[in-house]
């Protein structure tokens, strides 16, 4: 930048300089032909008026009476030596008296011996000139000098002869014109015979030379025409001819020399020089402080800009006056700690779940790849938990958007309270998908920490009023030991949280097994399939009975759905209806089940099977406004009875939405329909609200009967909801029957019914009519050959 | 003097009428004409001998008056000085060379003109005063007038050699002989055209504190 300025500046001083240089040059060369043509006309002016002195000073000469007196003398010597006399008084060189006939009568001076006759000739035309009007004067060549020569009469006082004086034009003339012209001056004469001689000159030695060499060989007009074209040599000249014949010349040469000239600029042009090299310091010394005061600054602003790109917002800009540099730094700043405050915000937002605050998929993937590169070195392990929220869906959809986002937040809480170490990190995926990794810890210590976690969120919420059972599926999944990169380590997690989801365990690690068990692409097929499935009647209705413990009879059964996939085989509920709870296919199979049942049961008892059944409902079947009209319409189609069949209702629908689910319950109950409620125990449902239900029975759920016969809780348990339901007038059925030993209890607690393996599995309906015409004895064999199928 | 010659016409028979122009034609004052007789004889009927009157050539206002003065050989001038300055009268002429140092009023003694020739009369103050005297050879001469003519009465009839002279005449005097034959009860006249020099008089020089002259 300061160079370049330099260089700006050292251009413009070097082309002004040319400029000026080219300018005094040219003017000089006017001016020096100005010069010329003024000292020109000076030099013509002065040869005029030095004629006329010289004449007047011959005119006084001539009237003196005793000059006139010696000339009419008529003798010789005297009149020469008059002349002499008189003529060397005003310096003449030469003195010539001719006659009033034009005959040289005498002649005097220097060169009065010389050659008379030659002069007579050279005067006769000034002569003749004189005669005509008084005097005359010229310059002329005699023996090869140029001469002013004046001509001037004798009277006495009629004119008795002509006085011709003559001066020559020597150096001290020409040194005299130079002195007031200001111009070199050189007189050159010329005969034809002889050439050119430099008369006299004012010129150095070496010039003359020049100017003869230059006139050799021209004619008095060629060298007129010569002298004045040249301009060589630092020369402008100017010629002009005093006297021209055919045989004589003399010329005046008048020259300027450029070079004196350009002389008188010489100062000029130094005070330029010093003036150049004065503002190029003053502009070096300027822009160096302008450079310190500007240019660093902005340097160090531009250096900070620069850092703020890259993404540097630790450092502050450079420090600034109170200049606009300063100001301009201040604004930096202020836009560094914007961008800094913002850039974080981003950051926070972009990895972590604004709900929860929980760092988000992105972050854990991060740290995921991370922790797998500081595992591949140390040779450590590293676990992934993938938890999934059991029918938080339910939640939201029951309770609202506002009750689920507190949910997880509550669950966010929960997670990070139950992680020991600060290097585990739990996130939220999306929707009610959590993650945990687990640095440093393999699968086993993982379950451990999944069972912590587990017993975490098991702990009820209460949030709105509501008392919510959180519950999660948790898959596992660890590195090295089922995946040894981090998106194959997800998947596995992910595969056996579906397994574990579908299992309705609380905890799975993962096997080799699970990933052909489920895998994204099967589960988006199926969803297409299961929507096909109805149309290509690829769904069975299957048979459990259920003994009345009372009177041991056998009239009663629950209707199971099972899924007859032309490639998988026979697939059970939990396989499917999960899924089709998810899609909204499951009203579809919930129509088509009640459909089939109700046209079965027609058929038994037309039959003379006098058989009634229960039918699953699920919570999406309750909360359609189309259900009890669908129904009725059903009934009549297939000419069945509503005190036929028993609906079941999940306790969690119940919990999900109580009001709606009492209504409609209130209609089916109205149209005859019995109502069960379902998997009992497993919620939260309460009694106040089992109590405002129309239910007519409950269902004791399976876990509980399960191990009745070996758990002291889980008996308290049964027979507690046995007499609850007895006081309430409600009719109890136990789930998961499996051995006798149960059944007798079960029995033994007055418990209504039994339903499970051990009394009968599902079948279909031709194995179903079967199995009910069979003795009592044989049943249990077909139970236990069955179960040994479904597992 | 022209009183004279006419009335000596009135005794004699012969008279010349002569006119002289420039070469221009305009007629020319100052010329003087002479005739000289073919015979030396003729002289006889000449009129009374000059030298009884005195000729006066004056100085006045810094002039000579008359400017040409024609006389016969032996004739003498007087050069009375009328202004109140000295003048100094020269001649350098071949035909009387003469010489009055400043002087005032009426020199001693007059000039005698022996010679015949033209004589130019200078002032050694007054550089443009000039006149001419014409000696001539012959008794009868006259003088231009203004309209250029001269009468030269009383002339002897017989045959002259009739010549014309002026101070600025070009070429020789000779060259405007002209013969020319006068009877007693006659009148001649002749004419003349001559070329003249360019006019040399010297200006007069200015009076300080007066304009001109």
């Amino acid at each position: 930048m300061i160079v370049f300025v330099a260089l700006l500046l050292v251009a413009s001083q070097v082309l002004v300089f040319l400029a000026i240089d080219r300018a005094v040059s040219s003017n000089t060369l006017v001016s020096v032909r100005e010069e010329i043509a003024v000292g020109e006309r000076i030099f013509h002016r002065l040869l005029r008026e030095r004629s006329d002195q010289l004449i007047t000073a011959a005119r006084l000469l001539t009237s003196d009476f005793a000059f006139r007196q010696a000339i009419a003398s008529g003798d010789q010597g005297t009149i020469a030596s008059a002349l002499n006399n008189h003529g060397s008084r005003i310096g003449a060189e030469k003195m010539v008296l001719v006659g009033p006939d034009g005959r040289i009568m005498a002649t005097a001076g220097a060169t009065a011996t010389t050659a008379p006759a030659a002069s007579a000739t050279a005067f006769a035309e000034l002569v003749a000139d004189a005669a005509r009007s008084g005097t005359a004067s010229g310059i002329k060549l005699s023996d090869g000098e140029p001469s002013q020569v004046v001509v001037v009469p004798v009277l006495a006082p009629a004119p008795i002869g002509w006085v011709v004086l003559g001066f020559s034009i020597d150096a001290r003339l020409a040194e005299e014109l130079s002195a007031l012209t200001s111009l070199d001056i050189s007189f050159a004469g010329w005969q034809r015979d002889r050439g050119w001689t430099l008369a006299a000159s004012t010129l150095g030695a070496e010039r003359r030379e020049q100017l003869r060499h230059t006139l050799a060989d021209v004619s008095p007009t060629g060298a007129i025409g010569r002298l004045a074209t040249t301009v060589a040599d630092d020369h402008v000249t100017s010629a002009s001819a005093l006297s021209i014949d055919d045989n004589h010349a003399v010329l005046a040469i008048l020259q300027r020399s450029m070079t004196e000239a350009l002389a008188r600029f010489g100062s000029l042009r130094e005070i330029l020089l010093w003036l150049g090299a004065i503002s190029l310091g003053a502009t070096i010394v300027g822009s160096l402080l302008i450079a310190r005061s500007i240019s660093r600054p902005v340097t160090a602003l531009v250096a900070f800009a620069q850092r703020l790109e890259g993404g540097d917002y630790e450092h502050g800009p450079p420090p600034g006056g109170n200049d606009e540099l300063g100001q301009l730094a201040t604004a930096f700043n202020s836009m560094r700690q914007a961008i800094s405050a913002r850039e974080q915000q981003i950051k926070a937002m972009a990895y972590h779940d604004s709900l929860t605050g929980l760092p988000n998929r992105v972050l854990f993937n991060d740290r995921l790849h991370q922790a797998i590169g500081v595992a591949q070195r140390l040779d450590h392990p590293v676990s992934v938990m993938l938890i999934d929220l059991n029918r938080f869906k339910e939640v939201n959809d029951t309770l609202g958007h506002y009750v689920g986002d507190l949910l997880l937040r509550e669950v966010a809480v929960r997670l990070r309270g139950a992680l020991a170490r600060a290097s585990d990190t739990a996130a939220r995926l999306g929707g009610d998908e959590f993650a945990v990794l687990l640095p440093a810890v393999g699968a086993a210590k993982a379950q451990e920490v999944a069972q912590r976690l587990r017993q975490a969120l098991m702990q009820p919420v209460e949030i709105e009023g509501h008392l919510l059972d959180v519950d999660g599926s948790i898959g596992v999944a660890s590195f090295p030991q089922h995946a040894d990169e981090p998106n194959l380590l997800m998947s596995r997690a992910d595969a056996a949280m579906y397994v574990c989801k579908r299992r309705r365990l609380p905890c799975v690690v993962f096997e080799d097994g699970h990933e052909a068990e489920l895998d994204g692409s099967e589960t988006l097929a199926l969803a297409t399939e299961l929507r096909q499935a109805a149309e290509r009647s690829e769904f069975r209705l299957y048979y459990q009975p259920r003994v009345d413990l009372s009177r041991r009879g056998t009239m009663h059964a629950e209707a199971l759905v099972r899924w007859q996939h032309p490639q998988r085989g026979l697939l059970m509920p939990n396989e499917f209806i999960p899924f089709a709870e998810r899609t909204d296919c499951i009203h579809a199979i919930t129509l088509w089940v009640i459909a089939e049942a109700f046209a079965q049961v027609a058929r038994w008892r037309n039959q003379g099977l006098p058989m009634s059944l229960s039918i699953n409902l699920s919570v999406r079947d309750l909360l359609s406004e189309d259900l009890v009209p669908e129904l009725q319409q059903l009934l009549q189609n297939h000419g069945a009875s509503a005190q036929w069949f028993v609906l079941e209702i999940t306790e969690s629908a119940i919990m999900d939405d109580p009001e709606r689910t009492r209504k409609i319950a209130t209609q089916l109950k109205n149209l005859g329909f019995g109502l069960s409620l379902d998997d009992f125990g497993s919620g939260y449902s309460s009694l106040a609200q089992i109590k405002r239900l129309p239910v007519t029975e409950i269902k004791i759920d399976q876990s509980f009967v399960a191990k009745v016969t070996t758990e002291r809780d889980d008996l308290a348990i049964v027979r507690s909801v046995i007499d609850l339901a007895h006081n309430m007038n409600l009719e109890v059925v136990a789930e998961g029957v499996e051995s006798q030993q149960a059944l007798d209890l079960l029995q033994r607690l007055c418990c209504d019914h039994a339903q499970g393996y051990h009394v009968g599995i599902p079948m279909p309906a031709k194995d179903f009519e079967q199995w009910i015409r069979r003795p009592r004895t044989a049943r249990g064999e077909i139970a236990m050959a069955y179960k040994e199928i479904d597992a | 003097m022209s009183a004279w010659l006419l009335a000596a016409t009135a005794a004699s028979a012969g008279e010349l009428r002569a006119l002289v122009r420039d070469a221009d034609g305009k007629p020319l004052a100052d010329a003087v004409v002479v005739a000289v007789a073919d015979v030396a004889g003729q002289r006889a009927g000449r009129p009374a001998t000059p030298g009884t009157d005195t000729i006066i050539i004056d100085q006045v206002n810094k002039e000579f008056v008359p400017y040409v003065l024609p006389v016969e050989v032996g004739t003498s001038v007087n050069f009375p000085n009328r202004d109140n300055i000295r003048h100094h009268v020269y001649s350098f002429s071949d035909a009387k060379r003469f010489e009055l140092p400043l002087y005032i009023g009426d020199p001693a003694t007059p000039v005698l003109f022996d010679k015949p020739g033209t004589v130019i009369l200078g002032c050694n103050i007054h550089d443009w005063m000039i006149a001419y005297v014409y000696v001539a050879n012959s008794p009868y001469y006259a003088k231009t007038d203004a309209a250029g003519t001269a009468t030269l009465a009383q002339l002897p009839s017989g045959h002259y050699k009739v010549r014309v002279w002026h101070p600025r005449l070009a070429g020789a005097e000779d060259q405007t002989t002209k013969p020319l034959a006068v009877t007693d009860e006659g009148v001649v006249e002749a004419s003349w055209q001559i070329s003249l020099t360019p006019d040399f008089r010297i200006p007069r020089a200015p009076v300080p504190g007066q304009a001109g002259y």
